[in-house]
């Protein structure tokens, strides 16, 4: 157990920890030149394509050090806030982090977070100062935010560079050294944290665990505390580049266990394995059910197809227990699902992943959070679909999700942060200059506010020099009322959204408009308007399609002409009908365009 | 019944709204003759049986043929195809073309339907089209092809240009109607991709196209047209009483057509051909005897919706019993509904198993036909 190092990296997207970390498993020959493809630790296409890691791993690797081989578990953490629980799960099985900040840009809000939990959990930080070949690189400028942010020894941190592999030497030298080994009870009941879980067309779900009390065997008869269900380890074994099957895994050392698990959702993060013959008396604290942030609408562009949509969702949801879904209908859309994501990012990649692995192009509907809807008696509901708020007498009060927010940025960009976030119903809490030149600020804000565009708007207003990180803290009663969306007076349940009051009139304006863009001319006028119970707050108008006819149609133009008729067929029939008129899937989208 | 269309992919001027093949170096021009009566020869078997009745000289612009290379390509066509007594044979002229001279000279060699491009009267608007011919150009070619002895005269028009004044649509119908004419094709301008004009439009240097302007223009057109006791036997086209073209008549009724010369589509039972818009390419491919064009062949769902598509912009209308007949297709069950509903909206009527727009239906033709297109 002396020997054994585990550790994680902590790093801003795109401050360069998987080009550095391939450049640890090529030191410790964990991978050959050869095999190394970039960015090894990223092997979901989608993952390498956004330069992010949005699933967990681990991998372990050998280090011969003054004589003695080590082993070197190396857990990754995925780097999108969308996904804090697990990188709290994954801090939570190591003792020691690498810092990783980019010389260039500098210490960043999601940067701070994740120390924060690093340090929580008492963990050995070995701050790096990495992309040393860039020419931009400040790394006088960095080395003070660190020194500031860690209270550490200017002269620990490493210089560094995943490109030309400076640093990785003292990088491997440092963990080594610095990191302190496991302390669990080799002769205590097992007791081990799952942190991570993945799923296997074949072997079904495979967890990854960090023992920390006494050990696991091979066919050992275990439990997983919170879910209470039993499992045979038909097979356990440590992580290298692929999995190598051990007979067992002892105190302190990082391992996978395959056991016929068949569905994502067995298998929580944050759980505990232990004996059923011999079981541990505490589980590991910090387990967290996950649950979903924001909701919308999913549903399939073909009717017909709303029975494959629930295959790939069920299928999608085998590895993905943070995805949640279930059957809803709408007016407009017809048969679809109500699906719970843990963030927008994610809620891009199912959508992707839809169409990816399962060819299904899907409608979603305008993204929500979890709103609880008090009546007179004091009874609480649960919303996650605007439609299903309670109307009139049947509804005393609304609370909504608050978060706190951490946004850090540049002094210069102060007032144009502060504008946003009160615009978006924030309350400062606190400012902190980290540097001379660099500011965290600190709100309090309506989930809803930061769900669709806040994070693009933010990067557009600080020219890309702010960084942001939240955690939910609280439900909140906000003046919020449903917003209907009313074509020709009859209202479309897909575009209803909750909104605060003071706000209903310039979003119902803006949606009109954008509305009026997407449908196309129909055959009579269409009044489009946005309504809060009977009283209409925006209106515009789309005249009557006066005209649509083709001036010339000879000998030339007869075939170029009747394909483009039959694809304009096509299009209508994929159309949604709402009373009389005719709403092209586009529209559905519309909030999400709306500031375009 | 066959007709062969002659395209003369040559223009002095392009015209900004224009979208058709031509180019406007005219140095080509005898070997792109020469080629086209090649490729008339290799058609000569094509259209066995079935004696030409009308020759289209289209473009581009065939006025700028010399009389002898007119003479050249009418004379190829004798001698490959049978023609019949009764032929039509139309050429589309522009008004700076119509010399005393070269109307006569056309005249001589067998053309016996001018299609004159006059578009407006107003010189405004034929600076804002930018065609190569004036105001005054416009009345006197018509007047003087008359003179001429030519029976049979289109002549073009555009409505629906933003820039136009009211009034100078007015005066245009009602000159055009003063003129020794018996048809008239009048356009709704359209903004085809490629075009100066879309770049214009796009990037706001003209103004965009306004429906219901537009709109206007053609139910004042369509007005007045009648109350002169002119008919309408197509969306665009318009005549005195008999003055149908019989060309593009062909064309809207699916029989047969040879084309010839770069861009230029043939027809035939069903099976479509479309040669290489590009004069270079079509010469060298010709002279070198590579394949020089591309060919699709119709499904029958594609033969309906045509003769849908088609039949609904003319007179006669959409046949339903002969659809029954030549492909067992049921229009009424597969669309009976959607046409119905037109129907009581009236944008249509039925009668005898005929299909034919109304007035209003006109407007929407194209809505209409996506509406009873069959998609199996």
């Amino acid at each position: 157990m002396k020997n054994i190092r585990n550790f994680c990296i902590i790093a801003h997207i795109d401050h360069g920890k998987s080009t550095l970390a391939d450049r640890l498993l090529q030191e410790t020959k964990t991978v050959s030149e050869r095999d190394l493809k970039a960015q090894v630790l990223d092997d979901m296409d989608l993952e390498r394509e956004r330069g992010i890691t949005i699933k967990s791993h681990a991998i372990q690797m050998k280090h011969v050090h003054e004589g003695e081989e080590y082993t070197l578990n190396l857990i990754d953490t995925p780097g999108h806030v969308d996904f804090s629980y697990e990188v709290s799960r994954s801090i939570a099985a190591c003792e020691g982090a690498l810092l990783i900040v980019d010389a260039a840009q500098g210490i960043q809000a999601q940067t701070i977070s994740n120390l924060y939990l690093a340090l929580d959990h008492e963990l050995e930080i070995i701050p790096i100062l990495n992309k040393m070949d860039l020419p931009g690189a400040m790394p006088e400028e960095v080395k003070d935010q660190i020194e500031e942010l860690i209270l550490c020894d200017r002269d620990d941190i490493i210089p560094a560079s995943g490109k030309t592999g400076l640093g990785v030497k003292e990088i491997l030298k440092a963990i080594i050294d610095r990191v302190p080994a496991p302390k669990g009870d080799p002769k205590a009941p097992l007791k081990a944290l799952i942190f991570d879980s993945v799923f296997n067309s074949f072997r079904g779900i495979i967890a990854y665990f960090k023992v920390i009390d006494g050990s696991i065997q091979k066919g050992d008869h275990v439990k997983f505390i919170n879910t209470g269900k039993e499992y045979h380890a038909d097979e356990i074994g440590v992580l290298k580049l692929t999995q190598e099957p051990k007979d067992d895994i002892k105190t302190g050392n990082v391992g996978y266990i395959i056991s016929g698990i068949k569905e994502a959702k067995e298998v929580k993060v944050g759980d505990t394995i232990t004996k059923v013959e011999e079981p541990t008396q505490t589980a590991v604290l910090g387990f967290e059910d996950v649950k979903p942030m924001v909701f919308a609408g999913i549903y399939p562009v073909d009717t017909e197809d709303f029975e494959e949509l629930r295959e790939a969702m069920g299928k999608l949801q085998l590895n993905d227990a943070s995805l949640v879904f279930e059957p809803e209908s709408s007016a407009a859309l017809g048969f679809g699902f109500r699906c719970g994501f843990l963030g927008m990012l994610h809620m891009e990649i199912i959508q992707e992943r839809l169409e990816r692995e399962f060819g299904m192009t899907v409608i979603t509907t305008v993204p929500n959070v979890s709103y609880h809807a008090f009546n007179k008696r004091g009874e609480q509901n649960i919303v996650n679909n605007p439609t299903d708020l309670p109307q009139g007498s049947n509804l005393d009060y609304v609370e909504e999700p608050y978060i706190n927010a951490q946004i850090i940025t540049a002094g210069d960009y102060v007032g144009a942060v502060m504008g946003l976030c009160m615009e978006k119903r924030g309350q400062l809490k606190n400012q902190v200059y980290l540097t001379t030149s660099r500011v965290e600020l600190t709100f309090e804000m309506p989930m809803a506010e930061v769900v669709f565009d806040f994070y693009d708007k933010l990067k557009s207003i600080s020219r890309g020099y702010a960084s942001f990180d939240y955690h939910p803290i609280e439900y909140r009663q906000s003046e919020l009322i449903k917003l209907d969306i009313l074509l020709n007076a009859k209202p479309v349940d897909a575009l209803s959204a909750i909104i605060h009051r003071d706000k209903a009139y310039e979003y119902g304006k803006k949606i009109c408009l954008k509305l009026k863009e997407l449908i196309p001319k129909q055959q009579f006028e269409i009044a489009i308007q946005a309504g809060i119970g009977s009283k209409i707050v925006a209106r515009e108008t789309i005249k009557a399609m006066r005209k649509d006819v083709t001036a010339k149609c000879y000998g030339g133009d007869i075939t170029r002409k009747r394909k483009l008729l039959e694809k304009q067929k096509k299009g209508k029939k994929r159309m949604r009908q709402v009373g009389n008129v005719e709403i092209p899937q586009s529209a559905f989208m519309a909030v999400l365009k709306i500031n375009d | 019944m066959a007709g062969i269309y002659v395209h003369i992919p040559f223009c002095r001027k392009a015209c900004h709204y224009c979208d058709f093949h031509f180019s406007t170096s005219l140095s080509n021009r005898k070997p792109m003759v020469d080629a086209i009566c090649q490729e008339l020869r290799q058609h000569s078997d094509t259209l066995t049986g079935e004696g030409i009745e009308t020759i289209y000289f289209g473009g581009g612009t065939p006025s700028v043929l010399l009389k002898s290379e007119l003479i050249q390509i009418l004379d190829t066509i004798k001698d490959c195809f049978s023609l019949s007594a009764e032929i039509e044979c139309t050429l589309e002229a522009n008004p700076d073309d119509c010399s005393t001279q070269n109307l006569q000279d056309w005249f001589e060699s067998g053309v016996n339907r001018l299609s004159i491009g006059v578009q407006s009267f107003d010189q405004r608007d034929l600076t804002w089209m930018n065609r190569s011919h004036d105001h005054l150009q416009a009345t006197a070619s018509i007047l003087e092809a008359e003179k001429v002895g030519y029976k049979s005269i289109n002549l073009d028009l555009i409505y629906g240009v933003p820039t136009m004044p009211a009034d100078v649509w007015k005066s245009n119908v009602q000159q055009a109607l003063n003129l020794p004419i018996n048809h008239i094709s009048a356009y709704s301008l359209t903004v085809e991709q490629g075009t100066a004009l879309h770049h214009f439009v796009k990037t706001k240097k003209y103004p965009s196209l306004d429906e219901e302007k537009s709109a206007i223009e053609f139910e004042y057109f369509l007005n007045e047209i009648k109350t002169k006791g002119w008919e309408q036997y197509e969306i665009s086209n318009y005549c005195k009483p008999g003055g149908y073209a019989q060309h593009n008549t062909n064309y809207w009724k699916q029989k047969a057509y040879i084309g010839v010369g770069p861009s230029a589509h043939s027809y035939q039972s069903g099976y479509r051909r479309w040669n290489i818009a590009n004069n270079a390419k079509y010469l060298r491919a010709i002279e070198q005897g590579d394949i020089f064009f591309s060919d699709e062949k119709l499904s029958e769902t594609d033969q309906i919706n045509e003769l849908i598509m088609l039949g609904l912009r003319t007179k006669w209308g959409v046949d339903t019993s002969a659809i029954l007949d030549e492909f067992n297709f049921d229009l009424d069950k597969h669309v009976g509904q959607e046409i119905k509903n037109y129907e009581r909206s009236g944008k249509l009527t039925q009668s005898g198993g005929i299909i034919t727009l109304t007035d209003q239906g006109k407007l929407i033709a194209d809505r209409i036909a996506a509406a009873l297109f069959t998609t199996e």
